[in-house]
Order: C-alpha cells, then sequence, then structure tokens
C-alpha cells in the first residue's frame, strides 16, 4: 500500500521535478539501511512565496498534516513558511506516516544547483528523480551525523568502482566530466591504463592535485612511475 | 556548478593504514594454496530495482525488521 509520504512526494513530481536525497537516495543507490523520514528537494520557482504554494497545495488533502521548522525545534503555521525556507532552507511536514522533509536549498548546494543536479540524476522513482551520488555526497558534507560519514563511505565505494571502470576505456572528454564528478588516486590509476594519451594525462595531473595534498597514495603513485612530484 | 568530490584527508589516511597493515599480515603469513572463493550469496531486498517510493520505504522497513529480529535474538554467551 502506498504510504501518504510517498503520495505527496509522486504527486509532486507529476507537476514539478523532484530529486530524492538523504537517506532513501542512498537506499536507492545500493546501501541496505534504514530511515524513518523522507527527504526531497523541490525545484526552484520564481519566488520562494510561489515555491511555498505548491507545497501547501500538495498537502491540501491531508487533515492531520503541520509544518516544523527543524531549526527552531517547533511548528510554524502555513503563513509562516516562506519565512522558514528563507532562513532554514527546509521545511519539515509532519502528521504523515512518515516525516517528509521538503528542501529549498540543501546543505552545501546553491538553489541554482538543481538543474545540473536533476540533469546528472540517472536513477528515476516513478517521476521523481535520484539524486547522483557526487551531488548527494555534498549534502552529506560537513553535517555531525555518523550516519552521513557511513553514507558516504559508501558512495565514494560505489563512485570509484563504477567511474575506475569507465576510465579504463572512455574518450577524453567522458574522462573530463568523470573526473569532475569524482577523483581519487584509483580513478588516477584507473585513467593510466587507458590507450588514450589525453586520459593519462588527466589520470597524471590528478595524482598530483591529490600529492600535493599529502595523499600518500598518490605520492607513493607518481614515485612508483618516477613522476616528479 | 558541478560537485566534485574527493575522499577527506583523513578517510585517504585510514585506508592508506589499512592497506599497509592488510599487506604487512599477508606478508608475514607466507603463500598459501588457493582457494575456492565465495560465491556472492547475498539476496536483494527486492527482485528488481526499486522503482518507487514505496519501495525504497519497503527495504529501509524489511532492514528495520531484520536488524530488531536479530537483536531480540541476541543474548550474552
Amino acid at each position: 500500500m502506498q504510504g501518504q509520504a510517498s503520495q505527496i512526494i509522486e504527486s509532486l513530481a507529476a507537476e514539478h521535478r523532484v530529486l530524492v536525497l538523504g537517506g532513501m537516495a542512498v537506499i536507492a543507490h545500493g546501501l541496505s539501511r534504514t530511515t524513518d523520514d523522507a527527504d526531497i528537494w523541490l525545484e526552484p520557482m520564481h519566488s520562494i512565496s510561489a515555491w511555498c504554494d505548491v507545497v501547501r497545495d500538495a498537502l491540501g488533502d491531508f487533515q492531520e498534516v503541520y509544518f516544523f521548522d527543524v531549526s527552531q525545534h517547533r511548528k510554524i503555521s502555513p503563513a509562516g513558511l516562506p519565512h522558514t525556507i528563507d532562513t532554514a532552507g527546509m521545511v519539515r511536514v509532519g502528521g504523515l506516516d512518515r516525516y517528509l522533509d521538503i528542501f529549498y536549498q540543501p546543505n552545501q548546494l546553491d538553489v541554482e544547483d538543481f538543474d545540473t543536479a536533476w540533469n546528472f540524476a540517472t536513477l528515476g522513482l516513478g517521476k521523481a528523480r535520484v539524486m547522483d551520488e557526487s551531488f548527494l555526497m555534498a549534502t552529506k558534507t560537513d553535517t555531525a551525523r555518523p550516519s552521513d560519514q557511513d553514507d558516504v563511505s559508501f558512495l565514494e565505494k560505489k563512485l570509484r568502482k563504477e567511474i575506475s571502470s569507465r576510465l579504463a576505456t572512455c574518450t577524453p572528454s567522458e574522462a573530463t566530466l568523470l573526473f569532475s564528478r569524482y577523483l581519487d588516486h584509483a580513478t588516477c590509476e584507473a585513467a593510466l591504463t587507458n590507450p588514450e594519451p589525453a586520459v593519462r594525462e588527466l589520470g597524471l595531473s590528478g595524482l598530483r592535485e591529490l600529492a600535493a595534498g599529502g595523499n600518500p597514495f598518490a605520492i607513493e603513485a607518481l614515485k612508483k612511475r618516477g613522476e616528479p612530484l | 556548478m558541478l560537485k566534485r568530490h574527493t575522499p577527506s584527508l583523513e578517510s585517504v589516511w585510514a585506508e592508506w593504514e589499512r592497506e599497509k597493515r592488510a599487506a604487512k599480515r599477508l606478508a608475514a603469513r607466507g603463500p598459501r594454496p588457493e582457494r575456492p572463493r565465495t560465491p556472492d550469496n547475498s539476496e536483494p531486498w527486492l527482485k528488481y530495482p526499486p522503482q518507487s517510493i514505496s519501495d525504497l520505504f519497503y527495504i529501509s522497513d524489511k532492514v528495520a525488521e531484520v536488524v530488531a529480529q536479530c537483536r531480540a535474538r541476541l543474548h550474552k554467551l
């Protein structure tokens, strides 16, 4: 049976672009974990007030629903929604089968990042999309939650594996795109096995960048190859 | 703007130390005969990739259920 939070997400996604983030997105990327809430990023509108109207309209049929300002730890009235969005960048919707957190501006991202995040999302859930790993990791950076560190560790491993296998055979333009999403010593070393000299050069320059930051794997890889640090 | 992620230096150093310890352990153990590798015996929560928000909630609920069952059965030896 479809829950109330799912219904709201799907009804929002029928009319607007909706990205799933948070724990649900990490589950969609393959990690078996639990989550008590649903986090979504609803596309920006021409004003905060228009955005809030869309949110309020989507909740219209649900009687027990209420808004909660997580930063202030208090319930807010529907009229107070624009102020909360302006100051906290998100609102929690309570009174459903699960909490639904609707973001106007997720952690570490700008409102203007929505289009790029949308275009980079390759997993679909009905009409909603799941935020891609690199954007998802950005939202989980510099938070105090231990579960975010576990999520980042899982997403790093996943991206490393996927990107490394593509870097071994891809074209230079694809390699540039891949490195613009994720960079670590293993992906750089995978690029060094590519037959295209331009991709290998990208791998080397990535290793130099990491070595300059003190990455021990990158320093060792460059030394082994007799490359200057 | 595209968000490029690079693992934190702290996690890279932790990985570096793990790998060095594992290499030392393997070197100390010496060569061993080939053994069969355990096949992938994991079973997905769903028989198909998640296709809806409800599928994700289903996985989360099943994980929570299994964790609760395991915890209930745990006892001190």
